[in-house]
């Protein structure tokens, strides 16, 4: 009963009695789904990857609505920690530059201000990035996110990099919450060459999923990767580690062109 | 015209005994304040006390201590006493919106057809110097149909006030009672005049014109023709006063913050009215609060686009005073001026209505809704400027470097674009999905430990932020040298690494070489993250 209600209050259809794992996730990714999402990094030496998720998600997002925007949000703590959002590689990875516009905040309490602005505009996809702490981002705050999300048919992903590992005993009214850790690289034989770097994978785990109640062991890490070209996640690995070769040009104008939303 | 000019014979030394009320013994002491001229100490203004006591303005500082040894003395702050001119013509925009400081120590301010709001030009004279008293300035004031003639009065003459209908033989006879110091001529030519027995302006005026001339040159001649209203000549506003603007009056002052926030909503409405009528819409809005008690506050706030829809107004306006009210807004004993201008406008013309036909073609209404996109996304981003700021909410703009710092320009977002959009080289190279450019880029460099197995090839491992990472892949390098044409003296190459460490952490690390002095050891940098 409880999780029809949920699946309802989120606005789909009642969920199925049981979810197999993989649709559940890819339910959850599903770039349709709107509302107040949270990525918290396992370490602190995981945030990069954290904002990287987040930035896929919004990503695969926009390829629906391609006359939406992203609004970043990035308080001053956060871009002194991680730096700032950078216009050529959000280029790189399928942003046009002129659908970003970057906020940037001076405190938690500002970045939470103008999430809820953004969010109820309904203008764009917006990601904040907060170094608030659990005084700032307590569950009356995440209530009015999430609140205004709904009310503006929008999605949101709030970062919070200083909340590192604590995603499991963290309260709060949000949709959904991921917990990301960077993806090592596979081990490398003995006197092997250092290879290249394959694409960036993310350790996900599930905390919470409204709606979908069930559908995921909190305990379990899984493995996956963003398509940039296709703006969608697939389960890992699907490139295989690629050799070190002499380099190719790599420069490939006219693939930014194709992108599926130009 | 009708002109009121104001005199603040003692601005410096009100300015200072306003600031620190003299403790009781020190209050009946004569008070000047003096300053360096020429090589000698000597006074630049004087208050009553001192005044009274024998003292004047050029004094030197030593005569007036010997001739009074209580004296209180303070060096003269130009700058202050400036700024204090400035906000005062400020203040007098209450009255009328063309109010200008007169340096040094003067106002003009331009009452056509404002004198009625206050119940005549006299009662209006009277107002502005009971409300300058009360702030405890010195202040006269003459109300004439010239500038320079009300200015005149004001310094030189016990007439106060010129009659609106007055004839030129009767200003000239008003101009003529005035004495050769309101010609503001330098000392010498003072003194000639002074010598030759001519002592009032009306000497000047009886005169044959070609022989003045010749003596005391064009532009006295001009300062004459202008005191006794010969010509005409404008006052220049310190700020412009905005061709649309409403204001509201209150008998009280407003302190509520409800309030103001009605008020304002209610300017908003008119002003939106004004702008309909000329068919433009308001880019820069300016709203200013006068307090009671003299203070005044501004707001201002730009707009992405041509702006005429009061809700949206009032709401900007509510986040500027949001950020106010944060600051601590003193609404004092309240405001009782409320005005709202557009400083800027543009041609803005009402959106087609839709007749209803039912015939709109599908690509039409698409179009209408990426409009209204468009237009909640820029007003977002007006909200948000209006509470952070507008140099915090940005928009990236590539820009023709291949430097990665200057690749990218962020601009404020309620700004135009950049006219001539630079052709960006193109950037986006994807390799087997992984972008060659990072996510994040860091303001500066983080500078790390690293250690390299080959004088070019990437750090084996290396420290950042006390943390120790080990290299498990690694791209480059590849090499990005300054900008030849503008590079500075030490300039430096850096080759780029695409690093991935055994934690899965990426980085974009670069080695430094400053060009020409290879011999040093390369510095490393962490740049970016992926």
């Amino acid at each position: 009963m409880r999780r029809r209600i949920a699946a309802l209050e989120a606005g789909g259809a009642p969920a199925p009695a049981a979810v197999p794992r993989d649709e559940g996730l890819s339910r959850l990714l599903d770039p349709g789904r709107g509302g107040l999402r949270e990525a918290l990094p396992a370490r602190p030496t995981d945030a990069a990857a954290a904002a990287g998720f987040a930035f896929a998600l919004a990503l695969s997002r926009l390829r629906l609505r391609p006359q939406g925007g992203i609004v970043w949000i990035a308080e001053d703590m956060a871009a002194r920690e991680l730096g700032l959002p950078y216009g050529r590689g959000l280029q790189a990875a399928g942003l046009p530059p002129e659908l970003l516009v970057l906020a940037r905040t001076r405190r938690p309490r500002e970045t939470l201000w103008a999430m809820e602005e953004a969010l109820k505009s309904g203008a764009a996809v917006v990601i904040a990035e907060s170094w608030a702490d659990a005084g700032a981002y307590d569950l009356t705050a995440s209530r009015r996110l999430a609140l205004a999300a709904r009310r503006g048919d929008c999605a949101g992903l709030l970062l919070l990099p200083r909340a590192a590992g604590a995603a499991q005993r963290f309260a709060s009214a949000a949709e959904a919450r991921f917990e990301i850790a960077a993806g090592a690289p596979p081990p490398r034989a003995e006197g092997a060459p250092r290879p290249l770097p394959g694409p960036p994978i993310f350790r996900l785990r599930v905390v919470k999923a409204r709606g979908l109640v069930g559908a995921f062991d909190a305990q379990a890490w899984r493995d996956i990767v963003f398509d940039h070209q296709e703006a969608e996640f697939h389960g890992a690995p699907f490139h295989a580690l690629p050799r070190r070769a002499s380099a190719a040009p790599v420069d490939r104008p006219a693939l930014a062109q194709k992108r599926a939303f130009a | 015209m009708r002109c009121l000019a104001v005199h603040l014979p003692r601005l410096s030394t009100d300015r200072l005994s306003r600031k620190s009320a003299p403790s009781p013994d020190e209050a009946e002491a004569p008070f000047a304040v003096w300053a360096k001229l020429g090589g000698a100490e000597r006074l630049t203004a004087v208050d009553v006390r001192a005044e009274a006591a024998g003292l004047v303005p050029g004094m030197a500082v030593a005569d007036a201590r010997a001739m009074r040894p209580a004296l209180r003395l303070a060096e003269a702050d130009l700058k202050a006493d400036a700024e204090l001119l400035g906000r005062i013509a400020d203040w007098c925009r209450r009255f009328t919106p063309l109010a200008a400081a007169d340096p040094p120590n003067g106002l003009l301010l331009d009452i056509s057809g404002a004198a009625h709001l206050f119940g005549g030009e006299a009662a209006l004279l009277a107002e502005v110097e009971r409300r300058l008293a009360t702030q405890g300035f010195a202040a006269r004031g003459a109300i004439a149909p010239g500038p320079a003639l009300a200015r005149a009065l004001a310094r030189f003459s016990r007439r106060r006030h010129v009659a609106e209908g007055a004839s030129g033989e009767e200003l000239e006879a008003i101009a003529a009672g005035l004495p050769i110091a309101a010609l503001d001529l330098d000392a010498a030519a003072r003194q000639r005049l002074d010598r030759a027995g001519l002592r009032s302006l009306g000497d000047l005026l009886a005169r044959p014109r070609a022989p003045l001339t010749a003596r005391l040159g064009e532009e006295a001649m001009a300062r004459l023709d202008a005191i006794a209203c010969r010509r005409r000549e404008p006052i220049s506003p310190r700020f412009e006063a905005p061709d649309f603007m409403a204001e509201r009056r209150f008998p009280e002052g407003l302190t509520r913050q409800e309030d103001i926030e009605r008020t304002l909503r209610g300017l908003a409405r008119e002003l939106c009215l004004l702008l309909e009528r000329h068919g433009v819409g308001a880019r820069e809005l300016e709203a200013v609060f006068y307090r009671v008690d003299g203070a005044v506050a501004h707001i201002e706030t730009g707009t992405s686009r041509p702006l005429r829809d009061p809700d949206t107004i009032a709401l900007l306006l509510r986040e500027r005073l949001a950020v106010l009210a944060e600051e601590g807004l003193d609404t004092g004993y309240g405001y009782d001026v409320l005005r709202l201008g557009a400083a800027r406008v543009e041609r803005c013309d009402a959106p087609q209505e839709d007749l209803g036909l039912g015939k709109i073609d599908l690509a039409g209404r698409e179009n209408a809704r990426e409009n209204a996109h468009d237009a909640r996304l820029d007003d977002l981003v007006d909200r948000l400027g209006a509470r952070l700021g507008p140099r915090r909410v940005l928009r990236a703009y590539p820009q023709a470097s291949h430097i990665p710092e200057l690749a990218v320009a962020l601009r404020p977002a309620s700004g135009p674009a950049p006219a001539a959009v630079e052709e960006a080289a193109p950037p986006p190279y994807l390799r087997a999905g992984v972008p060659a450019r990072p996510l994040r880029l860091f303001e500066r460099p983080e500078p790390i430990e690293a250690v390299a197995l080959t004088p070019d090839g990437p750090p084996l491992r290396f420290r950042w932020r006390r943390l120790l990472h080990e290299l498990a892949a690694y791209e480059g390098p590849e090499r990005i040298a300054p900008q030849w044409w503008s590079a500075p003296e030490n300039a430096a190459t850096r080759d780029y690494f695409y690093v991935e460490d055994r934690e899965g952490g990426r980085f974009w690390l670069f080695r430094e070489e400053l060009l020409g002095r290879e011999s040093r050891p390369p510095r490393w940098f962490v740049h970016g993250l992926f």
